[in-house]
């Protein structure tokens, strides 16, 4: 089986979610599965089975409904929740987005039961759970690396580090809830210990805001800075006794996977887990606490320790196996038995990221006459591209609703928007009886 | 001991001069925005500035921070507020831990925090600082502008103008009461114009103009350019018999002229601190606030700076003017107080 994973853009694949998620799965997969990574721009009808992931462009799922209808195995993978916080105006994209997507595709995978849990709720068939893959474990060498990390750890002085991203345009996230458990980084270190810990800070420099940084500064713990890399952050795992994951309680924390307490253990360090208990799945080998982490390791008992190595191993094995994940994805497409399906059109609304990509997906396209040029274009009279009229109703009277003008002015404009949508979705339907629809507008609309 | 500068405006490079000169010997680095980095016009100052000492460019304040790693000690910023202008240095200065202690310097004699013309209490949001040190140039009670949140941290260090041993000497001995050494003058009539201002904006700015042309229609005018002011920046020409000097103040020899005009400005003391008699430019309808002039000469109409220029020569002007500066209530050792300053650097 052929499997595409269909991304936003070529620079995804440098992402960290592509890193984790994707290139361990990718590299895990059986003999006679090719998994690859493809811009959604690129893509052709070369394979059999297409994963879309974080591709939010409006335009994904009529490209998604397309390659169904063309008899391909098609399914969304979610492992950010951008869909469920309901309170944020800036998301209803993601909402329109997911409710579209959800039915142009045949399956949804999932990388938690968390985010199923939220999701299921919302889809026709239940969605898969594909964990994210551990990195590959190397008992030996693992078990070497902490018996030489506990000799040169001094219980008072703990190396801790943080890594991510700095923060998310629309979640509390990142640094903040560093800044937030920032509190819990002071042990009971004192003079007779040898003073305070050490805390690195490894990230984005330019993502963190000016509060972030402020509250920060008040961290009972030395900070050194560094910028963040894969390199980087490999080097810097490799140095610290402590791996710091701080973890809000919103939605979008909570549904996050267990990646990066799994990259801390693997690379063989101590993991403390603050806040929302999302690692708990991992609670054996984890530290809700510095001063319980202080008293093991002055008595040579820490949580991940030479000897526990296999049973990291097997517990890895259960919550982050690669293999399991690509078989999941294997399993997910051979579920999938493709039926003919009804044509589509899409409705363009403004500045729609790559419209182009819309005709190569088979769809007919619907506009404002005033607006994208389209198949069929919507004014006080309809005018439609060559080839197309006959694919309209018979009833087809040559004359559209009139439209609402657009003002320039962005909060008149929601309104007057979301009324033109609503009368060109009305005409296209009117005129495309037999097609199922899609609304392809990137901006927000007036509730 | 450790000492990091900051520097964020071109302003502030006189500023920080003969504080970093005091520190010679000791280990300093600089910290340098992005923004001033970036201005050719900027870069030979800064690299006089900063000698041979570390260097690090900041844009955001997390770059500054990394280039803190490892290092404790004193931050000086020479401009920091809550101004928008001084945004990068404020978010610096919260955002340093505790291993540093941080100190803010009054940058000028009208200064944002600390004493406030009428337009600087129009922003009044602007005043107040994060660093943990306020240093200004007189007693707290003379510093009426100083945050209430702020005053625990004040310290009267003085102005860094007096700092350097030649102005330091000098305002040590005016404050004992001496009067002016005399001096041949060559240089003639000294105009410095501040016109991009938003104080002067509008009829002042215009009226400020017609009296320089016309005065320079009498007898020749060096004008120092501000720079980042329409001279300097090429805007306007210079009217006919106006010859412009517009080397830093660093290097400006400014104790050559017989007698200079400004409208209020710092650059007032600079050339008091010369000797040079000062008359305080007003406009006719006193949009611009003065009132931090005391008893300093006024001028308004191109007849009166052509009667000033010509009674410059009056020694009771230079008295009246070092008086001024006697009443204004710096400290009486500049030197040790900023000694003291710069021995925050050593705790930590």
């Amino acid at each position: 089986m052929r499997i595409a994973i269909v991304t936003p853009s070529a620079a995804f694949a440098e992402s960290a979610g592509a890193r984790i998620r994707y290139r361990r799965m990718i590299e895990a997969a059986a003999e006679g599965v090719t998994i690859e990574l493809v811009p959604i721009d690129r893509i052709d009808r070369t394979a059999d089975a297409y994963l879309f992931s974080k591709t939010y462009q409006m335009a994904a799922p009529a490209i998604a409904y397309g390659l169904a209808a063309a008899g391909k195995r098609v399914a969304l993978d979610v492992f950010d929740d951008y869909f469920s916080e309901r309170g944020d105006v800036r998301l209803q994209r993601f909402h329109r987005w997911f409710a579209d997507m959800s039915r142009a595709v045949h399956r949804v995978a999932v990388s938690t039961p968390a985010m199923k849990a939220r999701l299921d709720p919302r889809l026709v068939v239940p969605a898969t759970v594909i964990d994210d893959p551990a990195p590959t474990l190397d008992p030996d060498g693992l078990a070497a690396r902490l018996a030489e990390k506990a000799a040169r750890l001094v219980p008072g002085q703990l190396n801790l580090l943080w890594f991510g991203i700095a923060a998310n345009p629309y979640f509390a996230a990142g640094l903040g809830d560093l800044a937030a458990f920032a509190h819990a980084l002071s042990g009971e270190a004192s003079e007779a210990d040898g003073g305070r810990h050490h805390l690195t800070i490894l990230t984005n420099p330019h993502g963190a805001s000016e509060a972030t940084l402020a509250a920060l500064a008040a961290a009972p713990v030395d900070v050194t800075w560094r910028s963040w890399s894969e390199a980087a952050e490999a080097a810097a795992l490799a140095e610290a006794d402590v791996a710091v994951l701080p973890v809000n309680a919103g939605a979008f924390s909570t549904a996050k996977s267990l990646n990066r307490a799994v990259t801390a253990l693997a690379a063989g360090t101590q993991v403390l887990s603050l806040g929302a208990p999302l690692y708990r799945p991992l609670a054996p080998f984890l530290y809700r606490d510095l001063a319980c982490l202080r008293l093991d390791a002055a008595a040579g008992v820490l949580r991940l320790r030479p000897g526990r190595v296999p049973r990291l191993a097997d517990a890895l094995a259960r919550v982050a196996s690669p293999r399991t994940a690509a078989a999941r994805l294997v399993d997910l497409f051979s579920d999938i038995e493709p039926e003919p399906r009804p044509p589509h059109a899409v409705v363009l609304g403004d500045r729609l990221e790559q419209p182009a990509l819309l005709g190569a997906s088979g769809a007919l396209t619907v506009s404002a006459a005033d607006g994208l040029s389209a198949d069929i274009r919507v004014g006080a009279t309809i005018t439609v591209a060559d080839g197309v009229a006959e694919r309209l109703a018979g009833s087809w009277q040559g004359s559209g609703a009139p439209l609402p003008p657009l003002s320039g002015h962005g909060v008149i404009d929601l309104v007057r928007m979301r009324a033109r949508l609503a009368t060109l979705e009305a005409t296209a339907r009117r005129l495309l009886p037999n097609h199922t629809l899609f609304v392809a507008h990137e901006e927000i609309l007036a509730p | 001991m450790s000492l990091t500068f900051v520097v964020s405006l071109i302003q502030d490079v006189a500023v920080l001069a003969p504080l970093v000169r005091r520190a010679a010997g000791r280990d300093v680095a600089f910290l340098v925005a992005d923004r001033l980095a970036e201005q050719p016009s900027a870069a030979a100052r800064v690299a006089a500035l900063v000698g041979e000492a570390p260097v690090h460019a900041f844009d955001h304040t997390t770059d500054a921070l990394m280039a803190l790693n490892g290092r404790r000690g004193l931050v000086i910023l020479a401009s920091e507020s809550r101004s928008i202008h001084h945004r990068p240095t404020h978010a610096l200065a919260a955002a340093l831990p505790s291993r540093f202690v941080s100190a803010t310097l009054q940058h000028g004699y009208e200064c944002i925090g600390f004493l406030h013309n009428r337009a600087h209490d129009l922003g009044r949001a602007d005043a107040g600082f994060a660093a943990d040190i306020v240093c200004g140039w007189f007693a707290a009670e003379r510093m009426p502008d100083v945050p209430a949140a702020d005053r625990g941290k004040f310290m009267t260090t003085g102005s860094t103008l007096f700092l350097d041993e030649g102005p330091a000497d000098w305002l040590d001995a005016l404050m004992a009461g001496a009067s002016a050494p005399s001096h041949s003058r060559t240089g003639g009539l000294l105009v410095c114009e501040n016109l991009q201002s938003v104080r002067l904006a509008g009829a002042p700015r215009a009226a400020f103009l017609d009296a320089l042309t016309e005065v320079a229609r009498h007898r020749p005018v060096t004008v120092r350019p501000h720079p980042a002011g329409p001279f300097a920046k090429g805007e306007i020409a210079p009217p006919p018999g106006v010859k412009l000097d517009g080397r830093p103040v660093e290097t400006a020899d400014l104790g050559l002229y017989q007698a200079a005009i400004s409208a209020p400005s710092t650059v007032l003391l600079d050339l008091m601190r010369y000797d040079v008699p000062v008359a305080v430019w007003r406009d006719a309808d006193h949009i611009v606030d003065d009132s931090l002039y005391g008893t300093l000469p006024r001028v308004t109409t191109a007849a009166d700076w052509l009667a000033f220029a010509d009674a410059a020569e009056d020694a009771a002007l230079i008295e009246r003017q070092r008086a001024f500066i006697r009443g204004l209530g710096f400290p009486a050792d500049t030197r040790g107080r900023f000694d003291a300053l710069l021995a925050f650097g050593e705790t930590g």
